[in-house]
């Protein structure tokens, strides 16, 4: 056996061409997937916040430091409070846009209020707090919701005008947007689209038209014919990757945090599983017509439910278990932890892993079904 | 003469149908070798089984000296094969189609000379869903010839086509004999078998009825002639009539065969004339494979 049997070559370049020399697919494959990060990337990215995220980090753990924790999550206020044990934990999720603000009760706050009810003391106190700097300045907005509910909570005990003070420390912060959660699932999406699409269709009209059947009579084995579809497939998913991370980045202003090589070997993955999964579908649809419902049937859930717009933890938790079942889950997992985080080839192992499994199962079983007419 | 392709006692069945039932013939190198009959004969199944696309249920098949139910793979590279009713890749250009198969092969034709074959020069940049139904089967023809086969199987080539296209695709495969190629063609026009094949095969219902010289299938039924006319009134009147031998009624058109046209054709006239009926549609022809189909299933074939 030769290395590249004979033809091989030829045979994939005529499938670029063919593949090329469809526009409707050049469409849905890139252009498609501009449009609509555009749209709820406009529609969705620059929304104003209803709600700061604030850390508390409370080294006082006394009932002074408990009254200003419930004053601060009276519902009428615009924050959501979290617990953090340390400053360096706070102060490392406002960098990382998770916190809008953190705010230190400081250990000796107990003793300033008890001081400042008796009116013994004439000294004042100065919360430590950092707050992300970002294109929105949430953060500053925060700080400055944080200072007059903290004087609202002095006035309220003591009686006498503030002396109680917010001292913020500006740290640059990473700002997220909806557009930057939904960058890595529109190209998650993308490649989950064009791949099943790509080789169902292919193979089910060959099958309609009988041209598998004439290729079957040539001396081109079946993984001869399915390789060399699967080539073009691949480089499609790249040329998606590279497109709509530029459109991402240099129109909507996405940060790609990660190393782009590790994206696209998981961009590999994913062509893989999705390729794998269109194979499938070719194999069990009788027509062109029941092959496009089913990858309907197939992508569409996905679509929804596979963390492309929303994140998998906002889901019912029932619809969770069904999103945990589909590889796009792991897929834009996979994608955005990298985009966002910069999250190594270890840190997407899991589902990386997932995605291997989920391609060898499909694979293997669209083999055994395979048929040329 | 070599025999190129042997088959002894071919069968083939789906479920309870026989559609190839134990069938034998064998095929000289540089023949031009026909099957004739309607769809559903087994022709198709015949011709699928021969290029290693069907496993047959039994008998023996040689193929360019290869053993068909062993070594498929290997019997593809040697055979060119044209397959009935096939689409081609739409967005691919004349030339690339017949490059991209011939790819495919160890031994291959250049793209333009098979272009040339076919008469598809100007056609040869254009992409084939641009080709009208003609010039898609010649394409389909040329494929046949991509790896300089010794067997080229076409199936039904010209079904479809007008007659136009049809005599010119005639003309392509005439020029194969030329080549010293052996051609397997199955059809079910007739005229096609007549003109171009050296021996013929007539197949019904998965059996092959007689395989001779289509001048000799028809010498078989006799020196006869075939008077046909429609008539309007009861035609089984004309069975008994004198010199006639065999006689087919369907739809109103009526054949009759006879040796001895002087006295059978005023016995027509007296009998319609007698009868009141009409006769009209006339015309008097030497017998065709079409009458010897007709003689040997008492049906016509239909196209």
């Amino acid at each position: 056996m030769r290395l590249v049997p004979t033809g091989f070559p030829q045979w994939v370049v005529a499938n670029l061409k063919m593949f090329f020399r469809d526009r409707g697919t050049l469409f849905w494959a890139l252009l498609f997937p501009i449009i609509f990060m555009g749209l709820l990337g406009l529609g969705f990215g620059r929304a104003d916040p209803v709600e700061f995220q604030v850390g508390i980090v409370d080294e006082d753990q006394t009932p002074w430091s408990e009254r200003l924790w419930t004053t601060l999550s009276n519902e009428s206020l615009p924050f959501v409070l979290t617990n953090y044990t340390d400053r360096d934990a706070a102060s490392a999720a406002v960098e990382a846009g998770d916190l809008d603000v953190a705010l230190v009760i400081p250990s000796n706050f107990d003793t300033f209020m008890a001081n400042q009810t008796n009116g013994s003391a004439n000294e004042t106190l100065v919360l430590p707090a950092w707050f992300g700097v970002d294109a929105q300045g949430s953060g500053a907005v925060s700080v400055q919701a944080l200072q007059e509910a903290v004087d609202a909570f002095f006035r309220f005990w003591t009686r006498s005008p503030p002396k109680l003070g917010v001292g913020a420390f500006p740290l640059s912060a990473r700002n997220l947007e909806y557009i930057d959660f939904l960058a890595p699932g529109i190209l998650a999406m993308s490649i989950m689209q064009s791949g099943v699409y790509g080789l169902a269709l292919f193979i089910v009209t060959s099958r309609e038209k009988r041209i598998l059947k004439r290729l079957h009579a040539t001396p081109a084995g079946a993984a001869f014919i399915l390789a060399g579809r699967i080539v073009p497939a691949l480089l499609i998913s790249f040329i998606q990757t590279a497109v709509l991370l530029s459109v991402a980045v240099l129109a909507f202003g996405v940060q790609i945090v990660g190393n782009l090589g590790i994206l696209l070997i998981a961009a590999g993955f994913g062509a893989v599983v999705f390729i794998s999964l269109g194979f499938l579908v070719s194999s069990v649809s009788k027509s062109a017509d029941s092959a496009e419902n089913l990858t309907g049937i197939v992508t569409l859930p996905m679509f929804f439910l596979g963390g492309v717009f929303i994140p998998i933890d906002r889901l019912p938790e029932a619809v969770q278990y069904l999103a945990y079942a589909m590889p796009l889950t792991y897929f834009s997992d996979a994608v955005r932890q990298i985009m966002v985080n910069g999250a190594g080839l270890g840190e997407v192992a899991v589902d990386l892993g997932v995605l291997a499994i989920f391609a060898l199962a499909v694979f293997a079983l669209a083999v055994k079904l395979f048929r040329w007419e | 003469m070599a025999d190129v392709v042997s088959v002894v006692g071919l069968e083939k069945s789906y479920g309870s149908l026989r559609a190839v039932d134990g069938i034998s013939f064998s095929v000289g190198e540089g023949e031009i070798f026909g099957l004739v009959g309607p769809n559903g004969a087994g022709k198709t199944t015949t011709w699928e089984i021969l290029e290693g696309l069907r496993r047959a249920d039994g008998g023996s098949i040689q193929v360019a000296g290869i053993d068909v139910r062993k070594h498929r793979r290997r019997l593809r590279t040697l055979i060119g094969v044209q397959l009935q009713a096939t689409a081609l890749f739409e967005r691919l250009t004349v030339r690339e189609t017949l490059e991209v198969f011939a790819a495919m092969y160890p031994t291959r034709v250049p793209a333009d000379r098979l272009v040339k074959l076919v008469n598809l020069e100007e056609k040869a940049d254009e992409w084939t869903e641009k080709l009208s139904g003609g010039q898609k089967q010649r394409l389909a023809v040329a494929l046949a010839l991509v790896n300089d086969p010794k067997i080229v199987f076409l199936d039904e080539p010209t079904t479809g086509l007008d007659p136009q296209a049809r005599r010119s695709l005639w003309d392509v495969i005439a020029e194969f004999r030329k080549a010293g190629k052996t051609v397997m063609l199955t059809t079910h026009y007739m005229e096609e078998a007549e003109r171009l094949c050296d021996r013929v095969g007539v197949m019904d219902r998965g059996k092959l009825l007689a395989l001779d010289r289509p001048s000799q299938l028809i010498r078989e039924m006799g020196q006869r002639d075939a008077v046909e006319f429609v008539a309007d009134g009861e035609a089984d009147a004309f069975r008994g009539m004198p010199g006639v031998e065999e006689m087919s009624e369907e739809n109103g058109l009526v054949t009759l065969y006879t040796r001895r046209l002087d006295v059978t054709l005023p016995a027509v006239f007296d009998l319609a004339r007698q009868r009141g009926m009409r006769v009209e549609d006339f015309r008097v022809r030497n017998a065709s494979l079409e009458d010897v189909f007709l003689h040997l299933t008492g049906r016509r074939i239909r196209e």
